[in-house]
């Protein structure tokens, strides 16, 4: 697994996890085959949820937590156990370009509203584990889960210190996955 | 990773480094940052949002105005008109981006800039150093006296019409 705890800027370079400047992660480039299958499970889904429950909403509670899929605004305390690899090197990424853009930044409203920041949002709970495994890493990843989850452990009067903060959002995994968390 | 790569990677970032004889002067930290440090607090990351310390009673918004009524309120500092070094007194210099939101603040040491760079080194520096794409420029300065009780001393000796 990639080791986003090194803080080194010129280490990520070596390390070759500084990616090129972009305005999107590298994009993977998919093969007809793939694309027709995921268009062939988009319109099971479909099929299913409208037929299996009540009303169009259904279609946004599957997406939940899907990448790319709809942002969780609401609270959602589980944690996923088994995230796709898929989603794993899509985070990945993102973290990398967040780290390469964001290292300078003390604004937590620039670091936060930075578009890899908003799209590991909006991955919803399928980000939760990868976010739990680079809490102690620099970054407002407290945020993020807080953002998803829609959780608050941190007591007020641990507010802004790092090490409080993270040691509050491993209590919370534990309590909700005592074996993983 | 050696001091060498670490100055390259830091004047990738900030031109205006290049050819000035800024310091590197702690290793890379990511519990506090610039406006902690300008206040004299390295244990917590200060920022005016829910999740990050902000002094009770202070302007909670990203905004100049709020950072100066919140170093006024916390640090009994005043604004004053420029960076110029003068015994005594000590200063800070507000950076902020094209649209006029705080991206940095930096604290004045001597006659050099002592600052806290996001989640990297702290650094002593000229003060136009940082200015360019990471924090935008300059836009206004903070004084206090570094000699209260003297001051008072002197508050108290003009009351009483004694010698100055």
């Amino acid at each position: 697994m990639t080791d986003f705890a090194r803080y080194s800027p010129a280490a990520w370079q070596q390390d070759g996890l500084v990616v090129q400047p972009e305005q999107d992660p590298p994009a993977r480039p998919r093969g007809r085959g793939e694309i027709v299958g995921a268009v062939a499970v988009v319109a099971v889904v479909a099929v299913v949820s409208f037929a299996l429950m009540p009303g169009g909403v259904a279609i946004a509670g599957l997406l939940r937590g899907v990448p790319g899929g709809c942002s969780a605004s609401v609270r959602d305390d589980s944690i996923p156990s088994q995230p796709s690899p898929v989603s794993r090197e899509v985070f990945g990424r993102l973290v990398e370009w967040w780290a390469r853009d964001c290292l300078w930044f003390s604004s937590t409203t620039k670091r936060t509203a930075h578009p890899a920041f908003r799209r590991i949002v909006s991955m919803g709970r399928a980000a939760v584990p990868f976010l739990l495994e680079v809490l102690e890493t620099p970054g407002d990843w407290d945020i993020a889960l807080a953002e998803i989850t829609g959780a608050d452990p941190v007591p007020p009067s641990a507010t802004g210190r790092r090490a409080e903060t993270i040691r509050a959002w491993r209590e919370w995994a534990r309590q909700r996955d005592p074996v993983d968390g | 990773m050696g001091e060498q790569e670490d100055r390259a990677h830091l004047e990738a970032a900030f031109p205006g480094l290049v050819g000035t004889t800024y310091r590197i002067a702690s290793p890379c930290r990511c519990d506090y940052n610039c406006v902690a440090f300008a206040a004299g607090d390295t244990s917590r990351r200060w920022w005016p949002h829910p999740s990050r310390y902000w002094p009770s009673g202070c302007p909670r918004e990203p905004t100049v105005g709020a950072f100066i009524a919140t170093f006024q309120h916390v640090g009994g500092y005043g604004p004053c008109t420029d960076g110029t070094f003068l015994p005594g007194c000590e200063k800070l210099a507000i950076y902020a981006d094209a649209a006029g939101v705080p991206t940095h603040v930096a604290r004045q040491k001597g006659a050099r800039w002592h600052s806290k760079l996001g989640d990297a080194w702290d650094i002593l520096h000229d003060l136009g150093a940082l200015e360019g794409e990471q924090y935008g420029r300059v836009v206004g300065f903070l004084a206090r006296s570094t000699r209260p009780a003297r001051n008072k001393a002197k508050r108290r000796r003009r009351v009483r019409g004694g010698p100055r």
